[in-house]
């Protein structure tokens, strides 16, 4: 086992976990602020890369078809949040957590079986934007310039998120809302409001990932089942609520799956549960939760 | 008390009205088919597939057979061996159904196997681990497809000749007994031939990220790189093995795969160069193949692809064997399949007697790259054919 290899895995480890940051950011956002697990969250991911497939085979061979579709996207997929929230998740704020899962649930399996019959049960596949194609020569190793460019979009992406979030006005609301939802509310500042922009935002971020994930591994209707269950181990080896939490948590469960492909690749899934019971026994609130 | 028996007559009617509307097989005047695969959840595409290959013999054959209508059911295994197993007997025992074909999981298809021995229904199926028609070989029991040894001879075999400075071949497979069929094959193949297999990978059926996989398969230096998976697994590993630029750095093989459908989801972009094993390939130039194109043309457009052909295949083969026999008692019919040679999609086929194997031909295939392809369907060429089934004296069958 070369020194080359290890660096390989480790750089691969860390490119798909910043692909499990952007998800699990949005997820905690959400959690954080509105008090709810969204089960549809992988659904809405899958929503987001078939919306970025519909956009760049609408413009064709254009070579900023793929840089519309970026941006496109996750607005439409905000738009769909927005509604989401608006039209059902209200409704349910003070229910119990049993009753959020289930409606969640049951919207993902309303966008998944709306995907299959709009875009048929069969994948989609959508090439690599010519500016992101190929590869840099490592010697032995060759690694595609797209997970570079993702991994630094994505930290950019999470800086802007973070700064909106501490350094915004509208993103102290939102720290206040965390921290007292009913004495925002009394300050006189409308709290729904808020809320539907904060949950069109967290499911942005996971369309933003469906759409940089598309020239990877194309659009197919059950891409969000996988990435849901791994973004949920991430949630909790970070911490729920935490975003801080979702950026660590993200990086380890992405680079140890990717060890251990190197040296028990049978076990590379058993290892990142076993991570996280670790992590439930040691720190109960994760690495880096508050409750 | 009057109510009472008032509510209890309705009761009793309802039930009555339920045991008949469930109960559709008249056996007298139907004849049910059984088309058994993924209908739900990941794999649905194959199971619609799968319905419009089963349903297109049907109508071939003027929706008859004997004289009598064919009632062609639908059985969902969820592509779990439990569910289709449960399904396939509760269709026997509560329907009557006798005839069953398809599902294209191989551990779905063993389950299924054994229950059409216990209740003596015919199965005809297309997976492909070995032991179908091998170590678990039954009488009930036939399969249309070439079993993962053939598929290993007609890839592996013919690729280590037309390149015989690739030394290194280096496999990726998924955890199941299709998957290790097919390595335990390739082994044999490769020790054979003393090519060096410098690795194989196990990954989890479903699994999405394959960039560490094809790190270490290229940390290797290997010359060959073998996947073993089927369907969205190897659709992913392809895509990412193009973003890795293996593509350039080694010869890709894709030893089972169903065809034009994934050739086209994963588009010429990404798979320019891949070799890939398959089962039926429409452009084979014999009435049978030719015919479904032009149907397929007329109805949907498009060509067919191998779950399509294989599902109409089979189910025509049990019609042919009804036909022959003039019964639709199994016994006869099995009789009848015993030995059955036929023109099938892949030219001259035969159904061996001793362990009710098909003996047809396994394709390799190249795909093209997107400016040599003419239109639909001109996703790849064919550049070797054969056939290779595990011979009598080798075989695991006892016929029981």
């Amino acid at each position: 086992m070369t020194s080359g290899l290890l660096l390989m895995q480790l750089l691969n480890g860390v490119v798909v976990g910043a692909i499990y940051v952007l998800i699990t950011v949005g997820l905690t956002i959400v959690f954080g602020m509105l008090n709810v697990i969204n089960f549809a969250h992988g659904a809405i991911f899958a929503l987001g890369a078939y919306f970025a497939y519909t956009v760049a085979v609408m413009l064709g061979d254009w070579v900023g078809s793929f840089w519309l579709a970026i941006i496109l996207a996750p607005l439409g997929v905000a738009l769909v949040g927005a509604l989401i929230e608006m039209l059902l998740l209200r409704k349910i704020y003070d229910a119990v957590h049993e009753y959020q899962i289930l409606l969640t649930f049951g919207v993902a399996l309303v966008i998944q079986e709306l995907i299959i019959m709009i875009w048929g049960p069969i994948g989609k596949s959508f090439p690599m934007p010519a500016l992101l194609a190929g590869v840099i020569d490592l010697g032995v190793f060759a690694f595609p310039i797209y997970r570079i460019f993702l991994f630094f979009f994505i930290a950019l992406i999470c800086l802007g998120a973070w700064l909106f979030i501490e350094k915004t006005n509208y993103g102290a609301i939102i720290r206040a809302g965390i921290d007292n939802r009913d004495m925002v509310n009394c300050l006189g500042i409308d709290i729904y409001k808020a809320f539907t922009v904060v949950f069109a935002f967290g499911v942005s971020l996971a369309a933003l990932a469906g759409v940089l994930i598309l020239p990877m591994r194309g659009a197919q209707p059950f891409m969000g089942d996988t990435i849901l269950t791994l973004t949920f181990v991430v949630l909790v080896i970070g911490g729920m609520g935490s975003f801080m939490g979702a950026i660590l948590g993200g990086l380890i469960v992405g680079v140890v799956e990717s060890m251990m492909i190197l040296f028990w690749p049978e076990g590379a899934m058993i290892s990142i549960f076993a991570a996280m019971a670790l992590v439930i026994w040691v720190k109960p609130r994760g690495l880096l939760g508050s409750r | 008390m009057k109510r009472q028996i008032a509510v209890l007559g309705f009761i009793g009617l309802a039930v009555a009205l339920l045991f008949f509307w469930t109960n559709p097989v008249n056996a007298e005047n139907e004849f049910g088919i059984g088309s058994v695969g993924p209908f739900s959840g990941p794999y649905a595409s194959l199971g619609e597939d799968i319905v419009r290959g089963s349903e297109y013999a049907v109508e071939e054959a003027g929706g008859k057979v004997l004289g009598k209508p064919i009632k062609l059911t639908v059985i969902d295994s969820e592509a779990k061996p439990g569910v289709g197993a449960r399904k396939v007997r509760e269709a026997i025992q509560s329907q009557g159904i006798k005839y069953f074909n398809n599902e294209t999981s191989s551990a779905v298809a063993l389950a299924i196997s054994q229950v059409c021995q216990e209740e003596k229904a015919i199965y005809i199926t297309s997976v492909g681990a070995d032991e179908i028609t091998g170590s678990k070989c039954n009488r009930y029991t036939f399969r249309w497809s070439i079993p993962t040894y053939g598929a290993v001879q007609e890839t592996i075999k013919p690729l280590i000749k037309m390149f015989p400075d690739a030394k290194r071949w280096y496999t990726i497979t998924p955890d199941y007994v299709f998957g290790h069929s097919l390595l335990n094959n390739a082994i044999a193949v490769f020790k054979e031939f003393g090519v060096e297999h410098v690795g194989n990978d196990m990954h989890p059926i479903g699994h999405t990220e394959f960039s560490s996989f094809l790190t270490k398969a290229m940390a290797a230096k290997a010359d060959f790189v073998v996947f073993f998976n089927f369907g969205k697994d190897t659709i992913n590993a392809l895509k990412q093995a193009n973003n890795f630029g293996m593509t350039k750095k080694a010869k890709i093989l894709v030893a089972w795969s169903s065809g034009l459908r994934d050739l086209e989801e994963i588009g010429p972009e990404f798979c320019e160069g891949v070799y890939f094993g398959c089962q039926f390939w429409h452009t084979e130039n014999v009435p049978v193949t030719q015919k479904l194109n032009k149907i397929w043309l007329t109805k949907y457009n498009r060509f067919p692809s191998y779950p399509e052909a294989s599902a109409y295949i089979m189910t025509k083969l049990q019609i042919m064997a009804i036909e022959k026999a003039g019964t639709t008692d199994p016994d006869a019919v099995i009789r009848a399949l015993e030995g059955m040679k036929y023109d099938g999609l892949t030219g001259a086929e035969e159904i061996q007697a001793f362990d009710h194997q098909v003996k047809k031909k396994y394709y390799l295939l190249r795909a093209k790259a997107k400016n040599e392809i003419k239109g639909p369907g001109d996703n790849a060429e064919i550049i070797s054919t054969g056939i290779s089934v595990i011979p009598q004296a080798k075989s695991d069958c006892k016929m029981q």
